[in-house]
């Protein structure tokens, strides 16, 4: 592989990398965990950096998604998420609020949540997240509709801020 | 807050805990790399491998790759260590059924999408590939408590709309029944279950040797399913509903007769076949705390705290214990030193098996049994190659009572790379030294 692609993947690794962890994050819910995820998506890219390296951040993206799937799947019914709210310190109303996110967003299927993160988070279009997953334009429309009724039921405080998404 | 996104942004950019450092660039890099040179060096090889199987010598190649018994040994009982065989490996559909199995896991197989299950003979120690006919995914596969039978959802056509859909991880293919596949026969029983839709299905248990127990509803859409209940199926016939068991949220654990369900944090345990009025709880609520793994031997109740922190997904919880006593809470003690990655059952009164992380060695764990009344902790075996294949493998649970047996970990043909690599380096290197020590010796 030549030098300059090197170049290239370093400097995206540099730039992207906290953006990415930070989707990966929201995907997860676990720091550790989207640090691998991250880390394992960029160790694959590098196989296909000379057709990505105009923008590789699809498909990095697509990657962190599907092994996060991929992993919850292998795990199900082993590990799980606590349902209700960890008691931390809440001192602002906007920390409630993302604490309680974090929570109802554990809540959803893996798939679910990838479609709220990356339609609400990352700011994809409908078409851009289905290609990021690999479903249709209507799975993610349907996803994302359930999603936010899921979201609004198990998190009644983000009911105002779910409001203006519909 | 304005909206979601802002939601989003104020929980993605909250200050995160201090980490390991993050690998630099250059090094991931030379990971892909090398990665990508690997995968070449694979595809290389299963060229190679077809190629040998079309010139005759494919039936020699697979004998060599299958994993022998050990020793000769034909003792019954678990292995004390196990790994993931080489993805080349044989499976029953070609080399016959590995008769009955003390260790199901999963790995990657040549030729097969996602995963596959493969058996360790509980009397020879081979390890096989299970070929499961018309297996839906890898959800729900469930392993007899003598080894004998495997259960796991199957898939087929539907006569209505396919939503692709099947509990919470919409990854399976659609589900439309239920199968027994005897590790012994090689044979399959099959029972279709199918509404117009496919199932909307919940997780399978042994509850005995001969009876299995799951539960399911038929998909009306995407999203939701009607007629959810409990069906039984014992060692004849066809499933036959439950109709007064009680649905639960997650049946966590099957053995000698009963089962441990969860519903809101409240667990129970269920003799087989009971019904809503008998399954007032035994177990007391436990404290509210991510749990997995909840069981209990009638004395006392385990399970492992996720952890460590309460809304992480992954890594390794404590093993806590307490006592039932009736009319009283339980306290559930933690097990000290004990990074436990799940529980494989009792292996007698009061006496739990744990697979647990090993300190210090990565990827691997280790196999302890606890004495709950005395505290003691002993090693009883190795799970190696965790890189290859996460969690814990199922065991035959009638053979927890059992020594466990010495038994050889199949090598992955990766192993045999690096061997042959090292080989090759060490060969260059002495033909370098000798060429040197000739030039200088003419010179």
């Amino acid at each position: 592989m030549r030098a300059a692609d090197r170049e290239a993947f370093e400097s995206f690794v540099v730039a992207a990398r906290p953006a990415l962890e930070r989707s990966a994050y929201l995907l997860s819910g676990d720091w550790d965990e989207a640090e691998d995820l991250v880390q394992a998506a960029l160790v694959k890219a590098v196989g296909a950096w000379s057709r990505i390296v105009d923008d590789p951040t699809p498909y990095v993206r697509r990657i962190i998604v599907n092994d996060h799937i991929s992993r919850w799947r292998r795990h199900r019914g082993r590990e799980r998420p606590r349902a209700d709210l960890p008691d931390r310190e809440a001192t602002r109303p906007d920390h409630d609020l993302a604490l309680a996110l974090q929570a109802a967003l554990a809540d959803l299927a893996p798939r679910q949540r990838a479609v709220i993160v990356l339609r609400y988070y990352e700011d994809l279009t409908e078409q851009q997240t289905a290609e990021a997953l690999g479903i249709a334009v209507g799975t993610v429309k349907s996803q994302a509709r359930d999603g936010l009724a899921r979201l609004r039921e198990r998190a009644p405080a983000l009911i105002g801020a779910l409001e203006t998404v519909e | 807050m304005a909206d979601l996104k802002d939601a989003l942004h104020e929980l993605a950019d909250r200050p995160r805990p201090v980490g390991r450092p993050a690998a630099e660039p250059a090094d991931l890099w030379s990971r892909g790399v090398r990665r990508k040179r690997l995968r070449v060096a694979g595809a290389v090889v299963a060229v190679v491998a077809v190629v040998a199987a079309g010139a005759g010598v494919g039936a020699l190649v697979h004998g060599r790759r299958d994993v022998a018994p050990v020793g000769g040994s034909q003792q019954i009982g678990l292995p004390s260590s196990i790994g993931v065989p080489d993805p080349g490996s044989p499976g029953t559909a070609e080399a016959g059924p590995v008769g009955p199995v003390a260790v199901l896991w999963q790995s990657t197989r040549d030729g097969h999408d996602g995963a596959s299950f493969f058996g360790v003979s509980a009397s020879s120690g081979t390890y096989r590939f299970l070929d499961l006919p018309r297996i839906a995914g890898p959800d729900d596969v469930a392993l007899s408590p003598d080894g004998r039978e495997v259960a796991y959802w199957t898939t087929g056509p539907v006569t209505g709309k396919d939503f692709h859909y099947s509990g919470q991880s919409g990854d399976m293919a659609t589900v439309v029944g239920i199968a027994r596949y005897d590790t012994v026969s090689g044979k399959t029983r099959f029972a279709g279950l199918a509404g117009a839709h496919g199932l909307d299905v919940e997780a399978i248990h042994w509850t005995d040797d001969d009876t299995v127990v799951f539960q399911f509803g038929r998909l009306r859409t995407a999203e939701s399913s009607v007629g959810i209940a409990v069906w039984s199926w014992g060692p004849t016939g066809l499933p036959q509903k439950t109709p007064d068991a009680p649905q639960t949220e997650e049946w966590t654990s099957a053995t000698a007769g009963r089962h441990v369900v969860e519903k809101g944090l409240r667990y129970a345990v269920l003799p087989a076949g009971a019904t809503r009025a008998s399954a007032a709880t035994v177990l007391p609520r436990l404290p509210d705390v991510a749990w997995s793994d909840v069981t209990t031997d009638g004395t006392y109740v385990a399970g492992v705290q996720v952890g460590p922190s309460p809304d992480s997904y992954t890594g390794k919880g404590s093993l806590r214990v307490g006592r039932l006593r009736a009319g009283h809470p339980v306290t559930m003690r933690r097990m000290k030193d004990l990074h436990a990655l799940g529980i494989v059952g009792w292996s007698g009164p009061g006496r739990l098996l744990v697979a647990a992380a090993r300190n210090g060695v990565p990827n691997s764990a280790e196999l302890k049994t606890v004495d709950l009344d005395s505290g003691v902790v002993h090693d009883v075996g190795t799970i190696r190659n965790r890189n290859r294949w996460p969690g814990v493998p199922q065991y035959a649970t009638d053979l927890l009572t059992k020594p466990f047996v010495a038994r050889a970990v199949p090598h992955w043909h990766d192993d045999r790379w690096d061997a042959a690599g090292w080989g090759a380096l060490g060969a260059a290197l002495l033909a370098g030294g000798f060429l040197l020590w000739r030039r200088r010796a003419r010179g």
